[in-house]
C-alpha cells in the first residue's frame, strides 16, 4: 500500500466520520467540532492528492494552507452564530430551537 | 520507514477524532480535537511539508481550540440532550457513514491515485491521463478535495434548508 491510498483512506474516515457526527448530534457546538473533522479529512485529501514523488508540490502545500485558513475563518463565524443562537433561545439543541421558533 | 509511522499517526487521528465525537462531555471532545490537530500536523511535517504542518498545528491545536475553549466558558453549562444512542435517524447516519467510507475505501484500494506519478510541473500545469482509466473523470474534478467539497456544500445547503424550513423536521 503506498503513502497515498494510506492517507486517502484516512482522510475518507475522517470525512465520513465527521458527516455522521454532524448528521447525529444534538450540541451545535458538538456540530461544529464534527464539521472541523470533515474539515481534517478533506485537507488530508488535498494534501495526499498532491504528493508527487518528490514529497508534497509546491501547489498542493498552497491550496493547502489557504483551506487551512479558510477553514478556520469558517469554524469562527460559526462559533459566533452559536453564541447567538444561545443568547436567542438559551438551548443549543437544534431540535428544541426549531420547537422554540414555531 | 516513513510508510510507518505516518500509519501510525492515521490511526492516532482516526482514534482521536472518534474519542471526540463520542465523548459524552465537551471538554473531552475538545482535547481530543486538540490532539487530532497536533496528529495532522505532524503527518504534514513527516512528509516535509513544515510550512504546512506548522500552520496547521497553530491554526487548529492554538488558535481554533483557545476560541472553542471560549465558547464552552460561556455557554458549555448546558448539558448534552441525554438522546436514545440508537435512534432511528442516528442509525442511519451511521449506516450512511459506514457505507460511504466502504465505497470510498474499495476504490481507492482498486486504482491507485493518479497524482503519484506526477512531477511539479504536471501537478500546476494539469495532465491528459489515458481514456480506459475508470478514474479519469474525478481528477477533472480536481480528485477526491472537490469530490468531497461538493459533497460538503450539498451536505450543508440540505442541513440549511432543513434546519430553517416551517414544515417537516422533529417537532
Amino acid at each position: 500500500m503506498i503513502d497515498q491510498q494510506v492517507l486517502q483512506i484516512t482522510a475518507a474516515a475522517l470525512f465520513f466520520l465527521g458527516l455522521a457526527g454532524i448528521a447525529t448530534t444534538r450540541n451545535l457546538v458538538k456540530a461544529i467540532m464534527a464539521f472541523q473533522i470533515v474539515l481534517f479529512g478533506v485537507n488530508l485529501a488535498l494534501f495526499a492528492s498532491g504528493l508527487g514523488l518528490n514529497g508534497p508540490t509546491l501547489f498542493s502545500t498552497t491550496l493547502l494552507v489557504l483551506s487551512i485558513s479558510i477553514g478556520a475563518s469558517i469554524e469562527a463565524v460559526a462559533l459566533s452564530l452559536v453564541i447567538l443562537v444561545y443568547r436567542q433561545y438559551g438551548t443549543l439543541n437544534p431540535w428544541e430551537i426549531r420547537r422554540l421558533r414555531h | 520507514m516513513i510508510i510507518e509511522i505516518v500509519a501510525l499517526l492515521a490511526v492516532l487521528l482516526v482514534v482521536a477524532t472518534a474519542v471526540a465525537l463520542l465523548a459524552q462531555r465537551l471538554v473531552y471532545s475538545l482535547i481530543s480535537l486538540f490532539y487530532a490537530g497536533l496528529l495532522m500536523g505532524a503527518i504534514f511535517l513527516a512528509y516535509g511539508a513544515s510550512y504546512a504542518g506548522l500552520f496547521q498545528i497553530i491554526t487548529f491545536s492554538g488558535a481554533v481550540s483557545v476560541m472553542f475553549m471560549v465558547i464552552l466558558m460561556l455557554v458549555g453549562r448546558e448539558p448534552m440532550p441525554a438522546g436514545p444512542r440508537f435512534s432511528p435517524e442516528r442509525l442511519v447516519g451511521y449506516a450512511l457513514a459506514i457505507g460511504g467510507f466502504i465505497v470510498f475505501a474499495v476504490i481507492l484500494l482498486q486504482f491507485a491515485p493518479l497524482a503519484v506519478h506526477l512531477d511539479e510541473g504536471q501537478a500546476t500545469r494539469g495532465v491528459d491521463f489515458p481514456a480506459n482509466d475508470p478514474l479519469a473523470f474525478l481528477w477533472a474534478l480536481r480528485s477526491w478535495d472537490a469530490l468531497f467539497l461538493v459533497i460538503l456544500v450539498s451536505a450543508a445547503i440540505a442541513g440549511i434548508l432543513n434546519f430553517f424550513s416551517k414544515e417537516g423536521g422533529h417537532e
